[in-house]
């Protein structure tokens, strides 16, 4: 470690001392008054009747609007530098590319499908993983809404109490990219198999698994969807539990690592891998 | 249960993700296919150029080693008619010198021999003249000149035989 690394840590580590004092004394509501809002969501009705078409999650969709942002402007900044030899950006946009492609190439049997495969699970993959790291570890603006007796909600913005929040934490964003993969899997294998061969494929190995085969292929969207919201809304409710309950002292750093880092990119690896998974086992080859 | 609640949200991330996708396609995945195109075209022609002039080289090599070859066995060739050579004029020399010294030593014996016979030819003659004069003295009063002589003569004669 260098001398100047060495000063670094070392004013880190006093400002978070610091800092976590002043957070054990402010901190004098009990972490059960504290933390009763963890499950609400800022839910927006802006139409007249009481539909689901009519409400929206604004935290969801700016915090989408920024992952996407941010996505696109590291891919300009790669674009405009892609080149024969690479720089460092532009091998790092490669060799994320190279590892995702050499799986989809190793699992997808047709290669005439294997591109398209290719760049929606790359697509899922980066929104995933960008949404995943900004809403696991990095502190920043949330919600705090509480809901009173006639269902009215109240918001309240606060500042470095929470993380970021992660679109990925939305059941609305996973249920829908998971829909979106299995539709587009049933497309493929009507595509390859044919209207018939697709239906047939129902009946095998015998007819009578017919409502099997059916509930299967039903449980791989739900599957899918509810393993990233689970584990991006648990070990973020974890994560803020535990850092109350400790007063954000000492703990939460390890578990912003872990949750956001670690348990974060391997969600985002994992549901890119089952959409490639999916989508080719419906092409045959 | 606002945690599984779905909404309009779910059409607003449909759309997010295909403009994601869109974008995405434009700027990282089409570069990077035709870049990965381009450079797998690339080492293709490199590697088959690196082939070519592999192989050119392989020849080059082979002629040089032949060459090479060619020009020990003539330098060898060459060493050995040197060695002949150089045998043929010790051979030469040897022989001449020996031929030198068998004609000096014949020489020197014809001399010797000459000289030989010379002296014993003189010694021969002054002893006849001596046994002559001795007999000559002794028999004077005995015999007549010429009988002496005569008789002398015989016996010298028989001794010189």
């Amino acid at each position: 470690m260098s001398k100047k690394a060495k000063i670094q840590l070392i004013i880190f580590l006093v400002i978070y001392t610091v800092v976590g004092l002043l957070n054990a004394k402010l901190m004098t509501a009990p972490p059960s008054e504290a933390l009763k809002n963890i499950a609400n969501r800022w839910i927006v009705q802006f139409g007249p009747k009481d539909a689901w078409y009519y409400r929206i999650n604004p935290m969801t969709v700016i915090m989408s609007v920024a992952v996407v942002a941010i996505i696109i402007a590291f891919a300009k900044s790669v674009h405009k530098e892609f080149k024969l030899i690479p720089n460092r950006k532009q091998a790092f946009a490669e060799s994320l590319m190279d590892f995702l492609y050499e799986i989809v190439e190793s699992s997808v049997p047709n290669e005439k499908y294997a591109r398209t495969v290719f760049k929606i699970s790359m697509t899922l993959f980066l929104y995933i993983a960008v949404s995943n790291l900004i809403g696991g570890f990095i502190p920043g603006v949330s919600v705090d809404v509480s809901i009173a007796e006639n269902g009215t909600r109240a918001v309240k913005f606060v500042l470095f109490n929470d993380t970021w929040f992660p679109p990925t934490g939305d059941l609305n964003t996973n249920l829908t990219y998971a829909v979106m993969v299995f539709i587009i899997s049933q497309y493929f294998a009507i595509k390859t198999k044919g209207v018939k061969g697709w239906l047939k494929g129902f009946l095998e190995p015998v007819a009578f698994m017919l409502p099997m085969n059916i509930v299967g292929e039903l449980a791989k969207p739900l599957s899918h969807a509810m393993r990233l919201f689970g584990n991006i809304t648990g070990g973020g409710i974890l994560v803020l539990v535990i850092s109350y309950l400790v007063k954000y002292m000492f703990l939460p750093p390890f578990l912003w690592a872990y949750f956001g880092i670690f348990s974060g990119l391997i969600q985002a690896f994992v549901f890119s891998t089952l959409a490639i998974a999916y989508m080719s086992s419906q092409i045959e080859g | 249960m606002d945690l599984f609640e779905i909404n309009l949200t779910s059409a607003v991330q449909l759309l997010s993700f295909l403009f994601l996708l869109w974008m995405l396609n434009k700027l990282l995945y089409k570069p990077f296919f035709s870049m990965m195109d381009k450079r797998r075209e690339k080492i293709e022609g490199d590697l088959a150029e690196a082939e070519q002039l592999r192989k050119s080289a392989d020849a080059m090599k082979k002629q040089a080693e032949e060459e090479l070859k060619a020009a020990r066995q003539k330098a060898e060739q060459i060493i050995a008619a040197a060695e002949r050579e150089a045998e043929k004029i010790v051979d030469e020399a040897k022989q001449r010198a020996q031929k030198e010294a068998e004609k000096v030593i014949i020489n020197a014996q014809a001399e010797i021999e000459r000289q030989k016979q010379e002296a014993i030819s003189q010694v021969q003659s002054i002893a006849t003249e001596l046994a002559i004069s001795l007999a000559m003295k002794v028999l004077k009063d005995v015999v007549d000149e010429k009988a002496k002589r005569e008789y002398l003569m015989k016996i010298i004669r028989e001794h010189e035989k």
